[in-house]
Parts: structure tokens; sequence; C-alpha cells
């Protein structure tokens, strides 16, 4: 049995356009107070309807279309460095080098902000990074510190917090 | 070393230490990668050598304590690498990596430094029973010495910079291995579930896929490695592993003081079951040996000994078998042996 005769044999309205499809589109109009209704099938609908009528694939790839500049952007950037590029990151959730976190800086900042919920590092600094670094990351976690602090109203600490904050912001202004 | 004689030598994680009873181990990973070299997933086969070179040599230093032994993976025997993995000297996936790579750990295998894993360095520090905060010590001192022979990736704003993002920052992942037999026993597993997730912690069975874990041995660690310090992380770690501890000795308790003879009734079947089995896989081992090691912990099993129920844990895994025969066995060759040698080490304690 083909379809369209299958069509036919099941229940259900067929299509007052064609008389061949069931009727899936069912409209109930008002014109001039009176009830008007139609029954159509999907192509019939959107033929008439135009692009009104959109199957949930159509849908799809108008939203496609709407991103698309951002992910066209997305996909072309490229890591200088290694050749990666996002879309790739993406894909395999693994960075292809160290300067992909300078490359990929932007939406690097938000997916950090997703998983961690921080995107500034305030831990342990190597050596090499020198005294700057040390500070910079001691005071991102003080700072951490005393947020938290006043978030239990532990007073105590926050001042403590605070004075410690003081002292090591004005020993990173001094002239090195 | 005789890389098979490590076979016979108990690990860390079976020595015993605070909490013991239901920690095993406390372990701290750092996650570090060499400057001006790709991650090790994007690098050219020559890049990957030659780091390998950079870092066994660093590693190899006199000053380097403790003294490490260096193994290389690539060229090595399949059962000796799943003995490693069976150690967790190595991951999975370094077990299954086909570039040059290796693994440096020292005599006790407390320290062990994968080279080329996901990260030129992935650096584990492992101490038996709840002490992360000792582990860590540890792995800074470690990494101290290491950062003055190697320049590491790193960015102010970022911190360590790492393969995947995930780990970036400290790169610090601390772990600590349980054993809740009681909570899963007395069906009260979600709420492990639910204080992992409000501390924001991952929890994984230690053997097997899923959480699930067969044997009843699980990990908590930290998920966040970005935003925190080192000092925060271990100490919600530890606090968590802490909480799940008083929770596991609690549901013990209730099993013994509310249903003594169903307790006490499981613990015997699983004893009886292992020492009379002619055929046994190593999944339904583990979760007999858990049921074992519960009871001798409870005192429901005066004859046997913790160090045999231990041994058994360790060395009743596939590649631990396979390097006692000397030969890699078939499954159900494998699984008749694995019988014989439990009922043998029950009987003669």
């Amino acid at each position: 049995m083909s379809p369209k005769e299958r069509d036919k044999q099941r229940p259900g309205p067929t299509c007052q356009e064609c008389g061949e499809k069931r009727a899936t589109v069912h409209v109930t109009e008002l014109k001039e107070g009176q009830k008007l209704q139609r029954h159509l099938c999907e192509t019939c609908y959107a033929q008439q309807e135009g692009p009104k009528f959109l199957s949930p694939g159509a849908v799809f790839a108008q939203i496609l279309a709407a991103v698309s500049p951002e992910l066209k952007e997305l996909s072309t950037k490229e890591c200088p460095e290694c050749g990666l590029s996002y879309l790739e990151f993406r894909q395999q959730g693994v960075l292809g080098c160290e300067q992909d976190y300078e490359a990929f800086a932007e939406p690097l900042e938000q997916l950090l902000e997703q998983v961690h919920g921080e995107s500034r590092h305030c831990g342990k600094v190597p050596p090499q990074a020198g005294r700057r670094a040390v500070v910079a990351s001691k005071l991102r976690s003080l700072k951490h510190k005393l947020e938290r602090a006043v978030e239990r109203e532990d007073y105590e600490s926050a001042a403590r917090l605070r004075d410690r904050i003081k002292a090591l912001e004005s020993e990173r202004d001094e002239p090195l | 070393m005789n890389l098979s004689d490590l076979q016979s030598r108990l690990v860390e994680w079976l020595r015993g230490g605070p909490e013991s009873d239901v920690v095993a181990s406390s372990r701290i990973r750092l996650a570090r990668n060499v400057a001006g070299f790709r991650f090790v997933g994007r690098g050219s086969a020559t890049e990957r050598a030659e780091v390998e070179a950079l870092l066994r040599q660093a590693l190899m230093e006199p000053d380097v304590r403790p003294a490490l032994h260096y193994v290389e993976l690539r060229n090595l025997d399949q059962l000796l690498v799943e003995l490693l993995l069976e150690r967790r000297l190595i991951s999975s996936q370094h077990a299954e990596a086909d570039w040059v790579r290796g693994v440096a750990f020292d005599q006790a295998e407390r320290v062990s430094i994968m080279v080329n894993e996901e990260d030129h360095l992935r650096m584990q520090f492992m101490r038996s029973g709840l002490r992360l905060q000792e582990a860590y010590e540890e792995a800074d001192r470690f990494d101290d010495v290491l950062a003055g022979k190697v320049t590491y990736a790193f960015s102010s704003e970022r911190g360590y910079l790492t393969a995947c993002p995930t780990n970036v920052g400290t790169g610090l992942r601390a772990g600590v291995m349980m054993h809740l037999p009681g909570l899963a026993m007395t069906q009260q597993f979600q709420h492990v579930v639910d204080l992992a997730q409000e501390s924001s912690l991952a929890l994984r069975g230690v053997y097997g896929e899923g959480t699930q874990g067969a044997g009843d041995f699980y990990q908590i660690s930290n998920q966040v490695t970005l935003g925190v310090g080192e000092d925060e992380i271990v100490e919600s770690v530890s606090e968590a592993a802490g909480k799940l501890v008083r929770m596991e000795r609690a549901a013990r308790e209730d099993l013994r003081a509310n249903h003594p003879e169903e307790f006490r009734g499981r613990i015997l079947r699983a004893l009886g079951l292992l020492s009379s089995a002619s055929a046994i896989s190593s999944e339904e081992t583990l979760s007999l040996l858990s049921q074992v090691k519960l009871g001798v912990e409870m005192k429901v099993l005066e004859q046997t000994p913790l160090e045999t129920v231990n041994d058994l844990l360790l060395l009743t895994l596939p590649a631990h078998l396979q390097t006692m025969k000397g030969r890699p066995l078939d499954t159900s060759v494998r699984n008749e042996f694995r019988a014989h040698y439990v009922r043998d080490k029950l009987s003669s304690g």
C-alpha cells in the first residue's frame, strides 16, 4: 500500500485543498461574523500561509541562522600558536597550548565562570611569576575570604581580613 | 627495580591511618605544564619526546625527594601497565595512551608523577587514612622543588594553565577514598549524593563504572579549581570527608543495634561464599570482601585478620593475580585461581 493510500484509509478528514493527504491543520477563522473552518494538510497549509507555518526543522534552521554569525566567528577563531579553533576545542574539551587561554580569552571567561563560578586565580604562584603576581593572587584570595566572612556575619574575621588587604595593597603600590 | 615485585607489596591506601575504618586514603593531585611546549594532546611526537626527556631528567635529579623510580610506559608489557593502574600509580587514561610517556614513583608508592598524561605533569601524593593536609604539604614542597627546575605554564589571571579548563587555576584535585558499606546497606546513599552536591564535590565509585562502585569504595573530590585557594580546597574536602565518616559510622551502629541478625547474617554469608567458591569474578570478590571488611571492623568476625582482607582487596585484582602467576590468564582460569587463592588465604589467616 502506498503512503497516499494509507493516508486515505486513516480516520479523520482529508485535506480540502488537495483532497489526498490527511488534514492535520484545522483553521478556524471569523469572517464577517461567520465561523469558517478549514481542514488542510501541512503542505497545502504552508503554501497558503507562506512562512508563518514552519515545521520544527525549519524553526531550528531559523534559530541556527540567527546565531550562526557568532558560531562562524567562533569556529574561524584560531590560536596563532597551535592552530586550534575554538569550535575544535568545544568538541574535544581540551585546549592545545597555553596561548589558547589568550586567544580564546573572551569565550573562555564565560566558560570558566560556568565551571568554577570564578575566572581569576587566587592560589599558589610559582617563583617565576614574580612578586606582583604573588600579591595579586593573595589579594584576590583575601577579598574572597572577606566576602564570605561578611556573608556569615563573622565581623571579627572580616575586620582582620580588611586590615590584611589594606596592608597588602599599600605594599603593592610601593615602587619596586 | 623489577616491576613484577610490586605485586607482593602492600599499597599505601591499605596501610591504615586516621579514620581508616572508613577512609582508605587521601590523595592530592597537581596538574602542571611546561611553558613553551604545546599541551600533550596537540604536541607533535618530537615535542612530546622532548618534554618527556626534560621532565624525566628533572625528576631524577638528586635533590628531588623522595627518590623516584622512572618507568617508561610505551614499550612496557601490558600486564605491568595494568599492575601500575591497579596500584593507582597511573590513571586509566595514562595506561591507554599510545605516545611516549612515563611514571616516576617512590619506594613507598606515596608519590607518583605521571609524565605526558593529559598535562605534561600529573603529580599525585597519597597518604593512607584521612590526611589530606599532610599530603598537600608534601605536594606543595615537591612542586616548589620542581618549579626550580622547569618553567611552568602560568598566567597571573588564570593560574596554572592546564589542557582542560576544568583543572585550570590551582590545578589541584584533593580526593578522599572512602569505604561506605553501611550507608549503602541502610539505603542512605542518597544522603551521600546530596552532601556531595551541596558542597560542590564530585562523587564517584572507585571500581567499575558509574556512581554505584563495586565494593562500596567511593572517592569524593573537589570540582572547582579556579578562584579558590589550595587551603580552602583541602579544607572543604576534608570537612566533607569528616561528615561522611560520621554518617557511615552512625549507619553501621544502626545496623548493629536495630538489625543485628540480618547484619550478622549478611557478613557471615559473604565470608561463607568467599571461603567456598570454586570460581569467582573480580567484581563479586570486591563486593563480598567489602562486607567481610565491615564485619572485621565491627568485630562480628573476630578470627579474620584485617590485614588478610586488605591484602585480598588488592591481590585479587586481575593484573595482580596474573603477575602472581607470572603470565596472562583467561578469565575463567583467572576466576578459578582467584577463588582458590581467596580460600587459601582466608583459611590460613
